[in-house]
């Protein structure tokens, strides 16, 4: 079968995918947008916590179920292992189910080198762009996709052209009993940027206030997603076609070094071919630069792009750690979703550390998952692991961010040599140990949510965060990035500052693979940002006398 | 042409056995549907272990004076009914585990609809009341669709037997529309059943009403059947069974930060399950219509009427008895009386007409009166 | 329904009888998914574990989630979680918990000369703990993991007791009534016009 030829791939329907299509169809291209799930929501998994993408025990997350996906890990001690990674694949991907903070990073993410310096064993950089680049970009998937957010509390935050598109959530009870201790230990609280309406936005209804928020789908549609917003905006042009349950397995790049388009397998296992003026990959930090190195060429014997081996490289994720406790006062609340009040007094500017990291109140925790979270020495079963369980859930506190992780140019994604998935494609492997360093700067984040938490007035306070001395290995789970890593030296990075791979002018990224570093924040709204960014990049090129013609 | 009529005989060899097969299978067929269709359920059906559940609980329940038959149909009654019970037993004998067997919402719908062969009266009252909409009223209601994006949650309390996405159902899902249901045969179709509220196979007694009147100097004790009765039950979509009324939780519900006396009636937790306050338990938002001020503490049941939800003539169950000022309820400027009353019925303060202050209490109406209802 | 009426009160004399005698059954097992998983858990058939496995399985999980005023794992029904996961999502642990109930019988023999069915609860407790600091036998434990099988069985019988009723345990949401939890949680619609 063969298919009309088309002027634009997207590949992957996620955050930074969804975006693409958007951009791409509304400036006149035609787009085939290719998704290896389908379309997912609450019908799916409803507010099962068993099922959710939190605890995933009795399904994986939210994806093709009879043809899992599947990878080989490098498991802390040193030895492999085949797994199922934990990432959603469906329309929308992780922005159907995610907890929706809506975080730009700050001017000093982009510029880790400058101002900390090289750090032994990590490849860390400053990015070819800076904030102020991404400015109007992160702006366009405020309002495009929908955040609610207010930033005047925050003498942190890069500057803006203009305010959000919705006013900020009220704190939740738990944020009303920390904000004091916050303050009193002169850090500066505000409330989380969303990716959920606050008020009726896009069309669709304000939040309900789900205690399942983060890991499930919303029941109202209130939680802004590519799935619900960029992506019905691009089929809406009528120049996108989406098709769902297609795995791509290689971009076809031919013998003059210009990808041709991409081979995928469509629901039924066939493969199909599907050629384009352009091609943009969108699949992940693990999923693009998986593409790209089984996209093997005569001038790209090593997979596409990679001629210099950067591409997989310097995986990184982020070091979560925080700290629980247990308040006297009961601080539940049946309204959701918890995770409300944040500071970013420890982002940067740690004495003797690189970067840092944003810390904020969780979300609900539901039962099964309680049952994981006990102060040292208490009882993991029996008649007293029950009683915590029935009188401490009300009372359970919890302080949590995630911490940028270094690049280290050995923590890569790479295929298996031997190993090949459902379809035959060579699996994705995951390799290498993390920086020593994020262990450290996790202690110190860790320590400081324990001391806001012995503020508050908690007990049995139970701190969590990576012990110096194990060894870790690199993840490629939630929050995965730094892969196809952009930057203006070809010898050092995979993509040009637009995501345009060095070699191959007609050959795109727009994910996290293309994150230099990775924030001391989640990364989905810079994602979406660079979206645009690589999305504006190509409709400018091609109104301008459409150099990727073929 | 000697091969040919050579292949003719050779072929001839197998029109005997083949017809004799025919028949066979057409005979056991046959007789299969006459065995299913003229065999009482209660013997046929019941052979296959998939069925034990729902026969076990009939048994034991209120219904099980009803047979089988009445509620489900025969097993031929239908093209759709031969169908289902063919492919039944194909499951059965392939050893497909079927144990967790639910009827669809068509089934359930054709269940429902031979309720009221015996309960005629309860049916007139839901089909004349606001649960008796159809799909056409749910789903193409422009003043909702405007003001809200439908959802997946809609099908929590409307058309909850339906196992489809609400996208499957009715579109475009957005607030402009104009919109249309994807199968407009269903305009028509209940979007509230009576098994929305009505578990028929839960445990109970078949219900007979006393002629005698209640035996008892309680206020609010009649001869009507127990408030708290298994058969009563809300349809929880998501875990796809029947939750008794005991099992389902009252939400907390707060005026400002006083919390609000809800009405201890077990059925009152049936009605809340779709009749909600918002997350944080707010009286009066979202759909949430419990009473508070004068009327606090009752019981929707109190003033409405089951399956009609009918509320005309029920003041006068409570009043002038328990009046604190000896007017007619019924003229007074309220949403009883018009529904474009400013005074909410649901949340009426004495303030609301009293607007120059409260008169002291007559001493001929007692203190303290007891919410029974 | 006129059929109803053309019966005879013959067939509805032989359904009393019928009734009759189904009705002590059907406390237990009958409507178990009709009636909204409440009531006691049915006690088969399985679909997976053997019926002395499966009484094992209910003494191993009462004892890590034991009764209180609110019912424990037996009361829960973890073991017909475990059971439908078996045939499941955990198909692959099969084996596992086969060999395991099988090691847990033989410690039982090893600490306390019975199995562990005959144990008294403090007994009991102390060959679970064995298995769970790694202190049960070596012989008996040779090519498994006791301490990686207790936690895994543990893991198991917090999922069946604090998950999903669907899922064949925390019958009758006792979990969720123990810990006070709205369940099902009920949120109303947006309404604009009237907020």
């Amino acid at each position: 079968m063969s298919n009309k030829h088309v002027n634009a791939i997207v590949v992957g329907a996620g955050a930074g995918g969804g975006v693409v299509a958007k951009v791409l169809a509304e400036a006149g291209l035609s787009v085939v947008l290719l998704e290896r799930g389908r379309w997912q929501n609450f019908h799916d998994t409803g507010d099962d916590e068993l099922i959710s993408q939190r605890s995933p025990k009795l399904t994986r997350a939210p994806g093709p179920e009879n043809k899992p996906s599947r990878k080989a890990h490098e498991f802390d001690n040193g030895s492999y292992g085949v797994v199922t990674p934990n990432n959603v694949a469906c329309v929308g991907s992780g922005t159907v189910t995610y907890g929706a903070q809506a975080w730009r990073f700050m001017p000093q993410d982009f510029r880790m080198k400058s101002i900390y310096g090289a750090l032994d064993g990590s490849t860390l950089d400053d990015w070819p762009i800076s904030y102020e680049d991404l400015e109007h970009c992160y702006d366009r998937a405020e309002w495009e996709v929908g955040v609610a957010g207010d930033d005047t509390a925050n003498p942190f935050a890069g500057q803006r052209a203009r305010s959000r598109p919705m006013p900020a959530f009220p704190y939740d009870r738990e944020a009303q009993l920390l904000i004091p201790g916050m303050q009193r230990l002169g850090w500066h609280p505000f409330p989380i940027p969303m990716l959920r309406n606050s008020i009726p936005y896009g069309g669709r209804p304000q939040c309900i206030h789900m205690r399942t928020c983060c890991g499930y789908a919303c029941p109202v549609n209130a939680k802004c997603g590519t799935q619900n917003t960029v992506i019905p905006a691009a089929l809406a042009t009528g120049l996108c076609e989406l098709r769902t349950d297609a795995v791509v397995s290689e971009v076809m790049v031919d013998d003059q070094g210009r990808a041709s388009g991409v081979k995928y397998f469509d629901i039924n296992d066939r493969l199909q071919e599907q050629s384009a003026d352009l091609v943009v990959l969108s699949a992940s930090a693990s999923g693009t630069a998986r593409i790209l190195l089984s996209s093997k060429s005569k001038l790209f014997p090593g997979g596409a792009g990679n001629n210099n081996d950067w591409v997989g490289r310097n995986l990184q994720g982020h070091c979560y750690v925080g700290a629980f406790g247990l308040m006297n006062e009961q601080v539940y609340e049946e309204a959701g979703p918890g995770a409300s009040v944040a500071f970013c007094d420890f982002n940067h500017g740690n004495p003797g550390l690189h970067g840092g990291g944003m810390l904020a109140n969780d979300f609900i925790i539901m039962p099964y998952s309680f049952t994981h979270q006990r102060p040292a020495g208490a009882a993991r079963w029996g008649i007293a692991h029950k009683k915590f369980q029935r009188e401490q859930y009300k009372h359970f506190i919890r302080v949590v961010g995630p911490v940028q992780e270094m690049p280290v140019f050995d923590n890569r994604v790479m295929l298996d040599p031997q190993k090949r998935d459902y379809w035959g494609i060579p699996l994705l492997r995951t390799s290498g140990t993390k920086h020593p360093h994020d262990a450290e700067i996790g202690q110190f984040i860790a320590g400081k949510a324990e001391q806001l938490l012995q503020e508050v007035g908690a007990k049995s306070i139970q701190r969590s965060a990576p012990s110096p001395a194990s060894r870790r290995s690199a993840g490629g789970g939630q929050h995965q990035a730094g892969t196809c890593r952009m930057g203006d030296d070809p010898k050092s990075s995979v993509t040009n500052r637009y995501g345009q791979l060095h070699g191959i002018d007609n050959l795109f990224v727009a994910d996290g693979s293309l994150n230099v570093a990775n924030g001391g924040f989640n990364p989905v709204l810079t994602i979406m940002a660079l979206g645009f960014w690589v999305g504006e990049y190509i409709a400018r090129e091609w109104r301008g006398g459409g150099r990727f013609r073929t | 042409m000697k091969e040919m009529s050579e292949n003719r005989r050779e072929r001839a060899w197998y029109i005997l056995p083949l017809a004799l097969m025919t028949v066979f299978l057409v005979c056991s067929f046959l007789g299969g549907v006459g065995y299913f269709e003229f065999t009482p359920a209660e013997k046929t059906c019941v052979s296959c272990h998939e069925m034990n559940g729902s026969y076990m609980s009939w048994t034991n329940s209120a219904h099980r004076n009803v047979s089988c038959k009445d509620c489900h149909g025969g097993s031929a009654d239908s093209w759709h009914a031969l169908k289902e019970n063919t492919k039944r037993i194909f499951y059965h004998l392939a050893d497909q585990r079927h144990d967790e067997i639910r009827l669809t919402e068509e089934q359930n719908l054709r269940v429902m609809n031979n309720c009221q062969s015996c309960h005629a009266k309860e049916f007139a009252h839901w089909q004349s009341g606001g649960h008796g909409i159809n799909y056409a009223g749910i789903f193409l209601d422009e003043k909702h669709n405007q003001a809200e994006q439908m959802a997946e949650d809609c099908l929590r309390c409307h058309a909850m037997f339906n196992e489809n996405r609400i996208k499957d159902i009715v579109t475009p899902l957005n607030i402009t529309g104009p919109w249309q249901l994807v199968n407009p045969a269903m305009a028509l179709q209940p979007t509230i059943p009576c098994q929305a509220c009505h578990n028929l196979h839960a445990q109970g007694s078949p219900y007979q009403r006393s002629r005698e009147p209640a035996q008892t100097t309680d206020v609010g004790a009649t001869n009507a059947p127990s408030l708290r009765r298994d058969v009563l039950a809300f349809y929880v979509r998501q875990e796809k069974c029947a939750l008794p009324i005991d099992g389902l939780s009252i939400p907390r519900i707060v005026d400002g930060e006083r919390l609000v006396t809800v009405s201890s009636d077990p059925r009152q937790r049936l009605c809340m399950q779709c009749h909600a306050p918002n997350s944080h338990g707010h009286a009066g938002s979202c759909d949430d219509r419990t009473p508070i001020g004068v009327h606090e503490g009752i019981s929707c049941a109190a003033c409405h009427k089951p399956h009609s939800n009918d509320t005309r003539g029920s003041c006068v169950t409570c009043h002038p008895r328990f009046t604190s000022c000896n007017q007619d309820v019924m003229a007074m400027d309220t949403t009883y009386r018009s529904r474009t009353s400013q005074h909410n019925i649901h949340r009426l303060q004495c303030a609301d007409c009293h607007t120059t202050g409260v008169p002291p209490r007559p001493a001929s109406v007692p203190v303290g009166i007891q919410r029974v209802l | 329904m006129k059929r109803k009426k053309e019966a005879g009160s013959s067939r509805r004399d032989c359904l009393k009888i019928l009734a009759a005698a189904a009705g002590g059954v059907a406390a237990g097992v009958g409507g178990a998914k009709l009636v909204g998983r409440l009531g006691a858990p049915p006690s088969g058939p399985w679909l997976v574990l053997t019926q002395s496995e499966a009484d094992l399985v209910d003494l191993v999980t009462e004892q890590i989630i034991p009764a209180d005023e609110f019912g424990g794992a037996s009361a829960a029904g973890v073991v017909n979680f475990i059971d439908q996961q078996l045939s499941g999502p955990y198909r692959e642990q099969t084996q596992s918990y086969r060999a395991g109930l099988k090691r847990i019988e033989e410690t039982s023999r090893e600490m306390f000369g019975r199995v562990f069915e005959a144990l008294q609860w403090d007994e009991q407790t102390r060959v679970l703990q064995a298995l769970e600091s790694g202190k049960a036998s070596k012989k008996i434990w040779s090519d498994q993991d006791a301490a990686g099988f207790f936690r895994m069985v543990c893991d198991h019988t917090m999922q069946g007791y604090y998950g999903s009723p669907k899922h064949g345990g925390n019958r009758n949401y006792v979990s969720y009534r123990m810990m006070g939890l709205e369940y099902p949680r009920v949120i109303g619609q947006n309404r604009y016009d009237s907020v």
